[in-house]
């Protein structure tokens, strides 16, 4: 974890009150991992008082140009939104657990909003490691499904609660109608809203899927000294920190309320 | 120009200092900022045992601030000695142990023991934390359970012993009193504020105990003000720490009576900010003309009536 200035490239609308963040990746600061976040300081003055923490959407390595997808709502999100290009902006990080693979060959990504960015990262990075992951996004209707880029080895499925594009339904209803053949050695990444990071677990945990879903929590160091961003687990560790501990989990240790 | 100080007849290499609970255990910040510019590392909270803390959610943001509900959570004594103190043992900073308890046995085995353990400098005692239900604030806002702590843990440690003050009272110099009174070697203000956040969609708390802490630039002035009154009402040095985002902020503090600093929550934003306090000071009490930080608090034209 550094402390860098970057220039921001770009910063486009990319769906219904959604943005990318596009920003030069300086030299000396290593790769992030696919669910690693980065906090932003978005003004220098104590308006917003924290910095606001976002995980990595995308990394182009031969360009070193890498990206965040941020939901424009409240103060710190509305100034973001008026970065220009040739700005520059601190950032502290990379930082955090971030999903990481195992012994198991299928990978099934869920999810949705806020979690695109971070999830369509992991999915482009398992293809560029010869898997062929499934990921399956879900929005309330297709106005707020942003414009991807994503590497041909990922199979893409698109769910709209309305149905206004691709499967009618949750992200949990379409996994639902997979087969035991087609979640066969599967493992499961999940960012999103609670709701769906829940449902997912309680699809995934029965199927004896191994499970890891990324989770928010208000941040305000951002480097694991103010014990702020804690969220609850069920076993003995009681309190685990967002920024430290996670903000990837083993959604069977988080405690699901 | 000299920016140490001295408490008890030891030196703090900078009247900087980062406060307690906003700079971990000195590890987590490695890196960030360049050390040498920091005279104290107030630690987190230690307590006897560990303390798992409060509930979630613990922060929310204010205008310009920070409400907090951490509880103290923390590694516990034991753990604090074992696994924290080597880092801490490497650096130049002064490490001031800030000791939180739920009742006076604690903060008294928290001190005795450590009083033993290398690299210590100092103590700072919590009597005025305000998201525990015993201990901390009830402690701190009641002079005369403020002077029983301070007479109490002045018997147990030769080390420098600092008081740090709750600002939710209504008259802080009072508690200030009771700590020189019983041998407290400085007062540390403020504490933060007891503040509420409200949601009106869903019509309760944000914090699940209703109030918490607030810091941040939003106190400065409030915090000014108390190191104002309390440095005019006891002897012993003043650390000010309160609102302080930029090194113009600490001037402030030190303007009105202060011997040293801390810089807390807006570290959050700012990793450096405790170098660039430490630097801007330097820069700022040479162009007046200084020889030392303690001349700043003489510069003060009191206009009052």
């Amino acid at each position: 974890m550094k402390q860098f200035v970057a220039d921001v490239l770009e910063n486009p609308v990319v769906a219904k009150d959604y943005r990318e963040l596009f920003v030069r990746w300086p030299g000396d600061v290593r790769v992030p991992f696919p669910g690693q976040f980065l906090s932003v300081r978005v003004n220098t003055s104590s308006v917003p008082f924290l910095r606001r923490p976002f995980a990595v959407a995308s990394f182009d390595k031969p360009l070193r140009v890498a990206s965040i997808i941020y939901r424009v709502r409240g103060q710190g999100t509305e100034m973001l939104a008026r970065a220009q290009p040739g700005e520059k902006l601190d950032f502290l990080g990379p930082r955090g657990f971030y999903f990481r693979t195992g012994v198991h060959r299928r990978p099934l990504l869920v999810g949705g909003g806020i979690g695109t960015g971070p999830i369509v990262y992991a999915a482009n990075t398992l293809a560029e490691k010869g898997y062929e992951p499934l990921l399956v996004l879900g929005y309330r209707n297709s106005s707020y499904f942003p414009k991807l880029r994503l590497n041909p080895a990922v199979r893409f499925q698109l769910c709209t609660d309305d149905g206004s594009q691709g499967f009618r339904g949750t992200v949990v209803d379409y996994l639902s109608t997979l087969s035991a053949q087609a979640t066969l050695d599967g493992f499961v990444w999940a960012c999103g809203p609670q709701p769906m990071l829940k449902a997912t677990h309680h699809w995934a945990h029965p199927r004896g899927l191994p499970c890891f879903v990324s989770l928010e929590q208000i941040i305000a160091c951002g480097v694991g000294a103010c014990m702020g961003c804690t969220v609850e687990t069920v076993d003995e560790r009681k309190f685990v920190r967002v920024c430290t501990e996670g903000p990837v989990f083993a959604s069977e240790a988080v405690k699901w309320t | 120009m000299d920016l140490s100080f001295t408490l008890r007849g030891r030196k703090f290499t900078s009247v900087v200092g980062v406060a307690s609970g906003t700079f971990g255990y000195g590890k987590e910040y490695e890196g960030l900022l360049d050390f040498q510019c920091v005279g104290a590392i107030y630690t987190k909270a230690v307590t006897p045992e560990p303390r798992i803390g409060n509930p979630s959610p613990r922060l929310v943001e204010t205008s310009s601030g920070l409400l907090n509900s951490i509880g103290l959570a923390n590694v516990g004594l034991e753990a604090f000695i074992r696994d924290k103190m080597p880092f801490l043992r490497t650096l130049s900073s002064s490490v001031v142990v800030n000791v939180a308890g739920a009742v006076n046995e604690d903060y008294e085995k928290v001190v005795e023991t450590l009083e033993r353990v290398d690299g210590i400098h100092g103590f700072e005692i919590n009597v005025s934390c305000p998201n525990v239900r015993h201990g901390g604030m009830a402690l701190g806002t009641d002079p005369r359970l403020v002077a029983k702590i301070t007479r109490s843990l002045r018997s147990r440690t030769s080390k420098p012993l600092i008081i740090k003050l709750s600002p939710n009272v209504t008259d802080i110099g009072a508690t200030a009193e009771a700590a020189e009174d019983e041998g407290a070697d400085a007062v540390s203000c403020i504490n933060t504020l007891v503040g509420m956040v409200i949601d009106i969609r869903s019509k309760s708390p944000v914090l699940p105990f209703g109030t918490g802490g607030l810091s941040g630039r939003a106190v400065l002035p409030v915090a000014v003000a108390a190191v104002y009154k309390v440095s005019r009402r006891v002897k012993i040095p003043v650390i000010g720490i309160g609102g302080i985002s930029c090194w113009e902020d600490a001037i402030q503090h030190l303007l009105a009576g202060a011997k040293a600093i801390q810089v807390g929550s807006a570290t959050f934003a700012n990793p450096r900010l405790a170098q660039e306090v430490h630097e801007g000071i330097l820069a700022w009490g040479s162009s007046e003309g200084l020889e030392n930080a303690g001349q700043i608090g003489g510069l003060l034209r009191s206009t009052l009536v």
